[in-house]
């Protein structure tokens, strides 16, 4: 049972992890053709900021239960893994409760985003200039809201399949 | 409890559990979270931030720079571009003694113009450049100590990630930031390249290092191939933001695509590994981003607390200056890049700070420099020196000790601390670019 629950969670990570992956490179290509339109034809693409800003929430919020999967969330493990070492039991345990905090912590982001999503499908506000271009809100509260789910369940997952010998690598561009 | 105090405790267990091995933006996230339904006595303005926090910092607009130049990085490292300016470098120092650690400086400080992280540096140069060193029988800790060094350079010089992230944390423009980090980057650049020079003339034996038999040299127009893609890059990406034809985003892409158009060209790189090179881009930009989140809440939860103010009051009434705010400043980034990765450093520390710089007229594009370079102190220095580490992992060579590497860096973090006092008593080295 629980390496079903895994496994369905692991491919619905890396599922939303290369659709965010589209994204990056979608990314790319519009704020570089708004740059060709405006700059030789002088027609600028109107709605590229929005674009952007919409493509931001996608790329962040759908690979982040890939991050913490594969564990490269950002942490400095100096005294866990000298713990991890020395006292293994205790390290994995350490470890389970960290794991266990973390989970708790999305299950708030889903608690606080869940009203915000319920509202804007209500309501169909829309964010953008009216007129040049506008796009709804309520498709960006429902990916933090799927994707902070998805966190907890991986998190909860790390709780169970604790193997100790996981050393995770830090990962914030530094 | 005072807000005041609840605010520093909560600092103080941000630390703590960070030092435990707690995810960064967990622990940012669950203590602010605390903290403002402890001062409130109510948990719906902890929702309330937490909702804003989650919601909005992701939809900023500038921070589309992040995925852009982390993928251009990546990219043109794979390209080769960094391998390319290593070998014209050299061939321009072979005479001289510890040339190929000048070599690696030049070739770190150019690579830095086209990559925002010091981590891809100090991987592509401790494969490139501590090999060919330790070849020409240079001592091992100076060869991996000078690459920890100028990996540096990689996260001054723009474009930057600690930059955007300064940036968003200040509400200064990114393009005016990037600009403000050319002139101290090259400095520092500057500055490791005399050290090793004092150090080939003084201390021979730390440097070492074999007389390097003239081998058949690169003709022009190798050398040629090799720097102008480089340069090409280097021109559209700060050219475009210098000039103000692009914003820092369309720079950064701009500088992707071009990127692309290069590795393609060379037939660097396959669908495979483009896939790859996109799927790190969008690792490292949820991980930066998720802390960032994070942190913004964090900020909230000290102007709550009124604790900027608070350290404004306490600073006034002790009469302290210029001089030892930022002795205090520069101690606790120190102290704190112990335990801390860069990012988080700043993201820490600088709200605290913000208020006072700005109510003593100083320039927060400044600030930032400072800020940044003394942080990146921290990814020299033990226990937890990232760049260290990363040159480790990547070197996998037993006869190299972690401790060697950090005892090779040590002599560069102090020409950085050097560089810093500089920056600090002379402003107009970082903002005379703006003017």
């Amino acid at each position: 049972m629980k390496d079903v629950i895994h496994k369905i969670a692991s491919g619905v990570a890396i599922l939303a992890n290369a659709a965010g992956t589209f994204v990056v490179v979608g990314l790319i290509a519009v704020v570089s053709y708004d740059i060709i339109a405006r700059g030789i034809f002088n027609r600028p693409f109107l709605g590229a900021v929005e674009v952007v800003q919409f493509s931001m929430v996608l790329i962040v919020f759908l690979q982040l239960p890939d991050v913490i999967r594969v564990g490269r969330l950002t942490r400095s493990d100096g005294f866990l893994g000298l713990l991890r070492n020395r006292r293994p039991v205790a390290g994995r345990w350490l470890s389970r409760a960290i794991d266990l905090v973390s989970a708790t912590f999305m299950v708030l982001v889903a608690i606080a985003i869940w009203p915000e999503f319920l509202e804007m499908w209500e309501t169909r506000d829309y964010f953008g200039v009216p007129g040049v271009f506008t796009a709804p809100w309520w498709p960006v509260k429902l990916v933090i809201f799927l994707s902070a789910c998805l966190c907890t369940v991986h998190f909860a997952l790390h709780i169970l399949f604790t193997k100790g010998d996981d050393v995770p690598s830090q990962e914030s561009g530094s | 409890m005072s807000p005041v105090e609840i605010g520093l405790i909560s600092i103080a267990a941000i630390i703590f559990m960070i030092y435990l091995g707690v995810y960064i933006p967990i622990a940012l996230g669950v203590v602010s979270f605390l903290a403002i339904w402890i001062m409130r006595d109510s948990y719906e303005l902890s929702f309330a931030l937490l909702k804003i926090a989650i919601g909005d910092s992701a939809m900023e607009y500038t921070f589309a720079t992040i995925p852009l130049f982390t993928f251009m990085g990546l990219i043109v490292s794979k390209a080769g571009l960094g391998a390319d300016i290593y070998s014209v470098m050299n061939q321009g120092c072979r005479r001289i003694t510890g040339g190929i650690g000048m070599a690696t400086v030049g070739a770190n400080a150019v690579f830095a113009a086209v990559t925002g992280s010091s981590i891809a540096s100090a991987s592509v140069f401790s494969k490139m450049s501590v090999p060919e060193m330790l070849k020409h029988d240079y001592n091992p800790r100076f060869a991996v100590g000078v690459v920890a060094g100028s990996s540096v350079l990689g996260m001054i010089i723009p474009p930057s990630a600690m930059l955007i992230i300064y940036s968003f944390v200040a509400e200064q423009s990114v393009g005016e930031m990037f600009l403000a980090g050319v002139v101290p980057g090259l400095m520092l650049a500057a500055a490791y390249v005399l050290a090793i020079w004092f150090m080939g003339r003084f201390t021979p034996a730390f440097v070492g290092g074999s007389k390097i038999e003239p081998e058949s040299l690169m003709p022009w127009s190798e050398i040629a191939a090799k720097t102008i893609p480089i340069l090409l890059l280097i021109v559209v990406v700060l050219g475009g933001i210098y000039t103000g034809w692009t914003t820092a985003v369309e720079a950064g892409a701009a500088g992707s695509l071009l990127g692309i158009l290069i590795a393609a060209v060379r037939g660097r790189i396959n669908l495979r590994s483009f896939w790859e090179t996109v799927i790190e881009t969008g690792h490292i930009t949820a991980a930066i981003l998720f802390l960032i989140t994070a942190a913004s809440m964090y900020a909230r939860m000290l102007g709550l607390a009124g604790l900027p103010n608070e350290l404004q009051n306490l600073l006034a009434t002790v009469n302290f200056d210029f001089f030892w705010i930022m002795v205090i400043l520069v101690v606790l980034m120190l102290f704190l890049g112990t335990i801390l990765d860069t990012a988080s450093i700043i993201l820490i520390v600088v709200p605290l700070f913000l208020p006072l710089i700005d109510s003593m007229g100083l320039s927060l594009v400044w600030f930032g420099i400072v800020a940044v370079v003394a942080a990146e102190i921290g990814l020299l220095t033990p226990p937890l020196g990232l760049s260290c580490f990363v040159i480790k992992a990547t070197l996998d060579d037993d006869r190299i000790k972690l401790k060697d590497v950090f005892l090779g860096a040590l002599p560069f973090a102090f020409v950085m601390l050097l560089v810093l006092i500089l920056l600090i008593r002379f402003p107009a080295l970082s903002l005379a670019i703006l003017s």
